[in-house]
């Protein structure tokens, strides 16, 4: 005997928790090859080999050829007939450190009922078989199968022989009664076979003792209901054999994550699908926005300059008394508006729809900052709000981007800031780096907004415009196209912002 | 009886399982239960005077969970290749299950199935995607495992062929 094998503490737990204090408990200790590194107890009881370190466990035990790796873990065989005179509940763990370990618990008291049944399995295998002294002993251990549901055959000069009873699954197959036979035509009963040879035929024709297994497949009982099979050919001591075992729920979970797995592809794919036509309706929609709201550019520009030419005409406007001058002024203000409103609805489908380029030039933010400026001058005037540059001149990074359309995202942020900020109040534009980054940020002492807007701020098309402080109306649009600019950039934007402390929009470029 | 072994082969959820169904026992299920392993039934059919037992070797699909073994063709007599006509990407699969097979069976015959051919609205698979196919002589048929639309015909002009080629 060796020293005593160091239980990893899964295996501690295992053998505190399932092994019954019995005496006569023999452990293997196998490495991931399946190997034997220690062992402990009476094995000669369970064996008839002597144990050698590094010695295979199919060499050691016969009884247990392709049952390490176990089918699952632990495995447990209860009245497995080990030696002629014994009989072993052997359990088969694997650790956490992807070593084996083998159990043998004595049972060879409570087997007697097994023994008898065992001593029928061995008398017809002898009247079936002129088989050699030494194979049948080897055939003794596999016609012990069947107490663990496999159907187990020998293969000579291409016919199957079956050796020990045919577990109870087979009597539930259609053709059940061809099994039942001294010699089984196999292919007759399991048409999968027919190819599985070819297969076994590598292992059958080797020298080597060795086994491989087959795929799955699916059989029916008398009552229709389904099950699956896995077949094992063998190759031990010279002498061919076939398993046929009936694959358990435990072992079919990996064929219901698959199923899972395909489902959920399919619905994936589905989704692709519906998105692709989605964006399709999309498209169609927004080219539909963007042929109206171009057509409607010109007739709106006619109905304001008609307006500003009735405005402007001195003689006229005497004609009209003050609510005359009033309804005047406001149509012209409402078509400036619409105009507005549509502009903005333009480049937005046109933005959505893809229809644009960037066309990257070196951006000067003094003439960026003063075009801005000119563009909201009458509002801010109206608002007496003052604007105030703080372009950092000392940053050594030129910013490359889309002049138009940079300066698009700035005008709708700063009269943004504008319908946001009283009378009286302040806007900022400026340049600086923070954490890495260029940041342009648009800073005003408006109202503010509370964190859930500003969170959702972004986050597309909005239905609801709020009204600015001077009752200014809103289309909705704007930060939705400063969004789709910035993207189109691969930059990024947020705001900070507070109710009543003003709020500061910062667009991000990365400096590599 | 003579017994001729047809394999059905293709990308998983084509409807290979729903095909078989049809032919054998006449019916179709809407759910989806994915194939695994292997499942062999058998239908007895008359051509040309003569009986013929085909035994129907459903194949699970092949995807990146299962690849389909080229052992499971050896000893077929035809081959169905099958592809989802609402999905793309099923044709090229059978493609290469058909380069597969090619190698594995000694040229017997086959048919691709362009399966699902109900769901109008939503086919993929285009005459254009076809027509080269055709052109180098492949036999190709619309099917619908759930309208019954092809099937019977589809097994019946295999099994046909095969015996075609078996007389040679």
């Amino acid at each position: 005997m060796m020293t005593k094998p160091e239980f990893t503490e899964a295996i501690t737990d295992y053998i505190i928790s399932k092994i019954p204090p019995y005496i006569g408990l023999a452990i293997l200790h196998l490495n991931e090859d399946a190997q034997l590194q220690n062992w402990l107890g009476p094995v000669h009881k369970y064996v008839d080999i002597k144990p050698e370190l590094g010695m295979d466990i199919e060499q050691l035990t016969p009884f247990l050829i392709g049952m390490v790796p176990p089918l699952i873990n632990p495995m447990v065989l209860p009245h497995i007939q080990t030696k002629a005179d014994h009989y072993a509940e052997i359990h088969i763990v694997e650790d956490e450190l992807q070593q084996f370990w083998v159990f043998f618990v004595d049972q060879t008291r409570s087997a007697e009922k097994l023994q008898q049944l065992l001593q029928e399995v061995n008398s017809a295998r002898l009247k079936l078989s002129a088989s050699t002294k030494k194979n049948a002993q080897v055939e003794n251990h596999f016609s012990a199968f069947y107490l663990l549901d496999f159907a187990t055959f020998a293969y000579q000069n291409n016919a199957y022989f079956p050796l020990g009873p045919l577990p109870v699954w087979t009597k539930e197959l259609n053709n059940a009664s061809a099994l039942h036979k001294n010699q089984v035509d196999l292919v007759e009963v399991f048409p999968f076979i027919e190819v599985f040879q070819y297969e076994a035929a590598s292992c059958w024709e080797n020298r080597q003792d060795g086994k491989v297994e087959s795929g799955v497949w699916e059989e029916e009982t008398i009552t229709g209901r389904q099950f699956f099979l896995k077949a094992t050919a063998i190759r031990h001591e010279q002498t061919n054999y076939l398993l046929i075992n009936i694959i358990n729920r435990e072992d079919r979970q990996d064929s219901e994550l698959i199923q899972k797995a395909r489902e959920q592809r399919l619905t994936l794919d589905q989704l692709a699908r519906t998105q692709k036509e989605l964006k399709k309706l999309l498209d169609f929609k927004n080219q539909f926005v963007s042929i109206v709201s171009h057509d409607l550019r010109s007739p709106l520009g006619a109905v304001i300059g008609l307006s500003n030419l009735l405005l402007d005409d001195s003689e006229m406007m005497q004609k009209m008394n003050e609510n005359q001058s009033g309804l005047l002024t406001d149509i012209k203000e409402e078509m400036q508006r619409l105009l507005d409103y549509n502009d903005k609805l333009y480049h937005w489908s046109n933005l959505e729809l893809g229809n644009f380029k960037i066309n990257k030039t070196e951006i000067d933010f003094r003439e960026l900052t003063a075009y801005v400026e000119r563009m909201q001058h009458f509002k801010l005037k109206q608002k007496n709000i003052r604007f105030k540059q703080e372009i950092d001149k000392t940053i050594d990074f030129v910013l490359m981007a889309d002049e138009t359309l940079l300066g698009q995202a700035l005008n709708n942020l700063v009269g943004n800031a504008v319908k946001f900020t009283p009378e009286g109040g302040q806007i900022t534009i400026g340049t600086r780096l923070k954490q890495g980054n260029f940041e342009i940020f648009i800073n005003d002492t408006g109202v503010g907004m509370p964190k859930e807007i500003s969170d959702k701020l972004f986050e597309g098309f909005t239905r609801k415009s709020t009204m600015g402080t001077y009752g200014e109306k809103g289309t909705g649009l704007g930060l939705g196209i400063v969004k789709k600019i910035v993207e189109a950039h691969e930059f990024d934007i947020n705001v900070e912002s507070e109710p009543g402390k003003g709020s500061t929009f910062i667009i991000r470029a990365p400096l590599d | 009886m003579i017994k001729k072994k047809i394999a059905m082969v293709g990308a998983f959820a084509v409807g290979k399982t729903s095909l078989v169904q049809r032919f054998v026992r006449s019916i179709f299920n809407e759910k989806y239960q994915t194939t695994i392993g292997v499942k062999i039934d058998q239908k007895e059919v008359e051509i040309e005077g003569a009986s013929v037992n085909l035994l129907l070797w459903d194949i699970h699909g092949e995807d990146d969970f299962m690849k389909v073994k080229p052992t499971y063709l050896i000893g077929s007599s035809g081959y169905f290749l099958v592809a989802d006509s609402t999905r793309h990407e099923t044709l090229q699969t059978a493609l290469n299950l058909g380069e597969m097979a090619t190698s594995v069976t000694n040229n017997v015959p086959f048919i691709l199935l362009i399966n699902k051919c109900d769901l109008k609205e939503e086919q993929e698979i285009l005459e254009e995607d076809l027509a080269p196919l055709r052109k180098k002589g492949w036999r190709i048929l619309e099917t619908s495992a759930k309208e019954a639309i092809g099937v019977e015909e589809a097994f019946y002009e295999l099994t046909k062929s095969m015996m075609g080629k078996s007389k040679q």
